[in-house]
């Protein structure tokens, strides 16, 4: 069975990416493949140089990290500091430099309250906010997040929106993985849609996400970006990038 | 990995599977009994036909396929093994020995001699094959008997309720149990732990060490977690509950019992014949 098909994709040092698609089109695949956890029937992919089916685990979580779509198929610690320090201890960091990068990841997302409890005791956006900060600890440059909105409130969504924005202005790249269309559609720069294992769309975001057609690879077109499509025809130049952008051209109007 | 296959369930629709559980029971013990009441090569050699019409009739050499090949090299280290260590009863070599080793000084010979005796050879075959016949006995039962088929045959037997749930739970976890390894595996290995280098020692300790903790706490977490649906359920409120399977007994099962009796028959002769353990 075939999951992706002729996949040509390049990331780049800085850019924010949403790949989506709706359930069942390889999005988790296509990760599960670039961090190097299966490996690719044909073809090849490298990872800042490092080819992912030579390349040992240990040289590849150092530069691509993978938040798993379920925290809890992630999470395996006893406490939530211990969870977040595994993947440094892995790379024989210094006691005093690993310290220093928990409580900083800790305290992004919101944990450090939480630092000696047990993960699993933890309810589901705060789950999945353990799960980011173990990944993001290791300072990969690459961040793949699968879901990562799923069960996240309004701003738990801002904080990590912010945090992978930061990360992307240091230089790393970060892909969303979701078919959250709202949240790719304010957060992202660009937008990759996968429909059954292949590339229908490689793009600026906005213009992605505004076009009818994404809706073939069953995806809802964003309310804004929908209610310019119907405005389009008359009144509007396409596409819209945001609800401020869209008050502007109405109020030109009126 | 290949040999597991020969102790799991595989459903398939022939003669064999749809026997009645119970028939196929008293088939498996009655041929183990045969086996096991004496230790000569001609007796046991007369399971094999049977053994093989079993597996032809289940259609069962695919899943035997990998442990044969685990069987084959047992022998292959146990036969040799055991001939030389049965000859140590024998004294002195006899005309049907094969000696192999001697050990002269100016023609003389020192220090005894290693040799294989005739008896030696066949009893550890005899042990070999028996052992072998016993495998594929409980293999062919195991192939072709589900769980539930199982668990009815338990129910009828009237163990206790509480046992019988629990033992079917156990068993249906497993392929869980080895998932949630799997994922826990790859959880470490995208944060940099990596099972893949290093010496083999070290590649087995990281391989196991960081799994086994996680797992019990997984393992713990799941149960009490079942636990609960199955309260929810009132799963042990009642004494009895619903058969899924109702094993009935049919034609074939009336012969095959016949047949097991008629084994058990010739075995308990044998047994007043000659007993031997
Ligand atoms: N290792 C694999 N090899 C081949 N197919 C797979 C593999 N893993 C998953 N699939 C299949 O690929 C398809 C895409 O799955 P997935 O990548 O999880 O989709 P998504 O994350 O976009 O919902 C599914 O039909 C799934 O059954
Ligand atoms: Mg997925």
């Amino acid at each position: 069975m075939q999951a992706l098909r002729g996949i040509d994709l390049e990331l780049y040092a800085g850019e924010m990416v949403g790949l989506l698609g709706e359930n069942g089109s390889g999005k988790t695949t296509l990760a599960r493949l670039i961090v190097g956890l299966i490996r690719p029937a044909k073809g090849r992919i490298t990872v800042c140089g490092l080819d992912t089916t030579t390349a040992s685990a240990y040289e590849l979580a150092r530069r691509v990290g993978l938040v798993f779509q379920n925290p809890d198929h992630q999470i395996f610690e006893k406490t939530v500091w211990n969870e977040v320090a595994f993947g440094p201890r892995n790379y024989q960091t210094p006691q005093k430099e690993v310290d220093r990068r928990i409580e900083a990841e800790l305290r992004g997302f919101d944990l450090w309250v939480y630092r000696s409890r047990l993960p699993t005791s933890l309810s589901g956006g705060e789950r999945k906010s353990v799960a980011f900060a173990s990944t993001f600890v290791l300072e990969p440059s690459v961040l793949l997040l699968d879901e990562p909105t799923k069960g996240m409130d309004y701003g738990r969504k801002r904080g990590l929106e912010k945090k992978a924005r930061d990360l992307c202005d240091a230089g790393r790249a970060v892909v969303f993985i979701t078919h959250d269309v709202e949240f790719a559609f304010e957060s992202t720069q660009r937008a990759i849609v996968l429909h059954q294992g292949k590339i229908l769309f490689d793009g600026r975001t906005q213009e992605v996400l505004s076009d009818p057609l994404i809706e073939k690879a069953g995806l809802r077109l964003p309310p804004i970006a929908r209610l310019a499509a119907l405005l389009q025809d008359s009144l509007l130049p396409q596409p819209i990038g945001s609800v401020e952008e869209l008050c502007n051209h109405l109020e030109m109007l009126l | 990995m290949g040999a597991l296959a020969a102790f799991r369930y595989r459903e398939r629709d022939t003669l064999l599977h749809r026997l009645d559980p119970r028939a196929k029971l008293l088939l498996s013990i009655s041929l183990i009994l045969f086996l096991w009441i004496r230790a000569d090569l001609e007796v046991i050699l007369l399971a094999g036909p049977p053994l093989i019409l079993l597996i032809a009739v289940g259609r069962l050499w695919g899943d035997l396929r990998g442990s044969l090949r685990v069987y084959l090299i047992l022998g292959l280290i146990l036969l040799p093994l055991n001939s030389l260590l049965y000859s140590i009863y024998a004294p002195t070599p006899d005309e049907n020995s094969v000696i192999f080793l001697t050990i002269t000084q100016k023609g003389t010979p020192i220090l005894g001699e290693l040799f294989i005796t005739r008896q030696a050879v066949e009893f550890s075959l005899t042990i070999y094959l028996r052992l072998i016949f016993m495998l594929l006995t409980v293999s062919t039962f195991i192939i072709t008997t589900s769980l539930d088929e199982i668990q009815a045959l338990l129910f009828k037997l009237h163990f206790p309720y509480f046992f019988v749930l629990t033992m079917g739970f156990a068993f249906r976890f497993m392929p869980t149990l080895a998932e949630e390894a799997q994922r826990i595996r790859e959880a470490q290995m995208v944060r940099g732990l990596d099972p893949n280098t290093g010496g083999f020692l070290r590649r087995y300790w990281k391989a196991v060490v960081p799994l086994v903790m996680p797992l019990l706490v997984s393992v713990l977490r799941r149960s009490v977690m079942f636990a609960e649906a199955l309260e929810v359920r009132a799963t042990f409120v009642q004494p009895r509950r619903t058969l899924m399977v109702k094993p009935v007994f049919k034609k074939a099962d009336v012969a095959v019992v016949s047949t097991s009796l008629a084994f058990l028959g010739v075995s308990f002769v044998f047994l007043l014949l000659r007993p031997i353990l």
